[in-house]
């Protein structure tokens, strides 16, 4: 019989699995297009925050977007210990440090896959769209195992 | 027999599409806060624009502003005069890049001024150009929108009104994905094309480059064969435009 602990980190290793397994066959299915869906898996994530947790994503600028969703990420849902934005010029770097979904997001990338379901980028894409009317492209996607840092680059259009 | 409405139920563009595709002599009455605007339409095409002391073209743009306004088409109206030229499709491209860059009233005029003042354009406007210019050049394809394989709809020029892009971006991106998988796996080569067709007109997904698809909207009483070519031919120009 699993101990409470043990039938925690089995959970988390479940969905953690089933993103794999989501991304992947949406993968094999749609190669590169897959990533069309971002935005659109963003915009369901973005509703159940706001109306289901009660959580609002708010903000003039990208970077008050992105910061509020990292405050939320970390204060409210504990699911990484630090978060960090950098704008230059026309796009915004998120650092993400200890993120608990930070081993399938390697696995993914391992697997030739560039990972479209990660709550920042999904909700961030969202919030830009629908807050600020501003279409944005992910230019870059770094994960570091090592140090279990993700680092995400959005680039507005 | 006359057909009446309001604006808000049934849009502008698609009731000139409606008098345009009978190709007879009609009048379409448009009446909005004390203002009556009157168009005339011959041989498939608009023919005459009157607003106020306003003739021609503008009148076209400014009316494709109105959100609300009852209408009456009334059929066998000859046109008093002829002061437009352009293809309906041509003016309703037109009018909605201007609604989408707010110079389509002529009471904006500091905008209009603004964006005539405004030095080199962006890789978009250029987009946006290129497209609207292709698509009035083009007997059958009546819209169309370049879009990135990640769903980004990079410009648009669409006669369908208001669109969702985030949807409509990913579900472009999605139908070349599959197309470009079900060739792949079936052995059929290189993508190229793929058509969907509705009761009411056709899409045709046409590949632009490696990164983005053209999406290309016909009517659906069209020759198909000549449509596919088209589609090509703007693809090419745009693939051209974004190598530049």
């Amino acid at each position: 019989m699993a101990t409470e602990e043990e039938k925690k980190r089995n959970l988390a290793r479940i969905n953690a699995m089933i993103i794999y397994g989501l991304e992947k066959g949406l993968w094999d299915l749609l190669g590169e297009s897959a990533l069309a869906m971002s935005a659109l898996i963003g915009r369901g994530m973005l509703e159940i925050m706001e109306k289901t947790m009660g959580l609002e994503i708010a903000g003039e600028e990208p970077q008050d977007i992105l910061t509020e969703i990292g405050r939320i990420f970390i204060d409210e849902i504990g699911i990484a210990t630090k978060f960090e934005i950098t704008k230059v010029d026309n796009s915004v770097e998120l650092h993400v440090e200890n993120c608990v979904l930070h081993k399938v997001e390697d696995d993914l990338v391992h697997a030739g896959i560039t990972p479209f379901m990660c709550p920042y980028l999904n909700i961030a894409a969202a919030a830009m769209r629908q807050r600020l009317q501003m279409k944005t492209r992910i230019s870059k996607l770094d994960v570091d195992i090592a140090n279990k840092k993700c680092a995400l680059c959005f680039e507005m259009m | 027999m006359a057909l009446k409405g309001n604006l808000k139920d049934m849009n502008l563009s698609d009731i000139v599409q409606m008098a345009c595709k009978s190709r007879s002599q009609a009048c379409l009455v448009v009446r909005s806060q004390d203002r009556e605007a009157n168009l005339f339409f011959a041989d498939g095409q608009i023919v005459h624009a009157a607003l106020d002391s306003q003739e021609g073209e503008e009148v076209i743009y400014e009316l494709l502003t109105w959100e609300e306004g009852a209408f009456e088409l009334e059929q066998d109206v000859p046109p008093p005069k002829h002061t437009v030229t352009t293809t309906w499709s041509g003016l309703i491209l037109e009018g909605l890049r201007r609604i989408d860059e707010g110079t389509a009233r002529p009471d904006q005029p500091e905008k209009r001024k603004e964006m005539q003042e405004m030095p080199a354009k962006k890789r978009s406007e250029q987009l946006a150009d290129a497209l609207s210019e292709l698509l009035a050049g083009s007997s059958d394809i009546e819209g169309g929108a370049l879009v990135g394989i990640d769903g980004l709809v990079l410009s648009a020029n669409v006669p369908v009104g208001k669109l969702d892009e985030t949807l409509v971006g990913a579900a472009a991106a999605a139908i070349f994905g599959l197309s470009r998988r079900s060739v792949e796996q079936l052995k059929r080569g290189d993508f190229s094309q793929t058509l969907i067709q509705g009761s009411r007109g056709n899409i045709i997904v046409t590949f632009v480059d490696e990164r983005n698809v053209f999406v290309g909207l016909t009517p659906a009483d069209i020759n198909l064969g000549m449509a596919f070519v088209e589609a090509r031919q703007v693809a090419e120009k745009l693939a051209a435009i974004l190598k530049g």
